[in-house]
């Protein structure tokens, strides 16, 4: 059953204000909807404006836009190993993510301990710089870390997250989130590897309350 | 993060003991280990359901060993 988990705000870069975003656990049906009508069709016209452009993929932040998230909802949403997040805000999808419960740590200093690993996380295609001239809400990601995190401490895993990046996401995991690189996993189509750890967490949570 | 449930859970001795020891280790509570526990059984067991085959494999020999739930 689709839970409300709260209510909090995001900065419209184009107004200026703080707009309320509502955070839902699981991914639920409008959520998939939204995926397929309003998020599908900006990747293609991105998709084929980038090409006109000669960008790459990582230059129009257009990366994940092949991930098949209507297929892992349906897949996934009865598992008790996976749970999904969505936001919303101006009465569309604005954020979605899912996250794996039965992943453990390979960091040295946590290495065999549970985490909760972010499999997917992704922002609104009119969100994203680069995508766009003009993004308009910002703290999406942040809001989706934090509510991983907050996920982790929940299971007992102490804040303990993981993932995989995409290159265009590197940087903000490494510099922003302050998360450890772990470097190219050759099992994982060699996309970087990152773990957060308890002390990270901490300090993830500290700098989004400032 | 969503709703909880509260069920009484009798336990042996001895799987009392291995409970404790498993939630200390991982320091977990025994209440979120079982919940992990409950997890990866599901995994497990729907995996085998649809014809997959879940093995472990020794770090060193690679020797493999097929996991079979009854």
């Amino acid at each position: 059953m689709r839970t409300l988990l709260g209510t909090y705000p995001l900065l419209n870069r184009q107004t200026g204000s703080w707009d309320d975003a509502q955070l839902f656990s699981p991914i639920s049906q409008d959520n998939v909807d939204d995926f397929d009508k309003l998020w599908r069709p900006e990747f293609a016209s991105r998709l084929a404006l980038a090409r006109s452009r000669r960008e790459t993929l990582a230059e129009a932040n257009l990366q994940d836009a092949h991930w098949d998230w209507p297929g892992k909802a349906k897949d996934r949403n009865s598992r008790l190993d996976w749970t999904s997040f969505g936001v919303e805000c101006d009465s569309r999808t604005q954020g979605l993510m899912f996250v794996g419960l039965a992943s453990f740590a390979r960091e040295p200093s946590q290495k065999g301990d549970h985490l909760a690993y972010i499999d997917l996380l992704a922002t609104a295609p009119w969100n994203r710089p680069q995508f766009t001239d003009r993004p308009i809400y910002k703290g999406i990601g942040p809001l989706l870390l934090g509510t991983a995190i907050s996920l982790s401490v929940d299971e007992g895993f102490r804040g303990r997250i993981g993932l995989h990046a995409l290159p265009q996401s590197e940087a903000w995991y490494r510099n922003v989130c302050g998360m450890t690189d772990l470097g190219p996993d050759p099992a994982y189509s060699n996309l970087h590897y990152f773990e957060m750890t308890e002390a990270q967490a901490r300090a993830f949570v500290a700098n989004q309350h400032k | 993060m969503t709703e909880k449930r509260t069920m009484t859970l009798n336990l042996s001795g001895h799987e009392m003991a291995v409970l404790e020891r498993l939630a200390d280790d991982r320091g977990m509570s025994k209440t979120a280990l079982l919940r992990q526990a409950l997890r990866l059984y599901q995994s497990v067991t729907e995996r085998i359901e649809k014809g997959e085959k879940v093995f472990v494999e020794h770090p060193s020999t690679r020797e493999k060993a097929e996991l079979v739930v009854l």
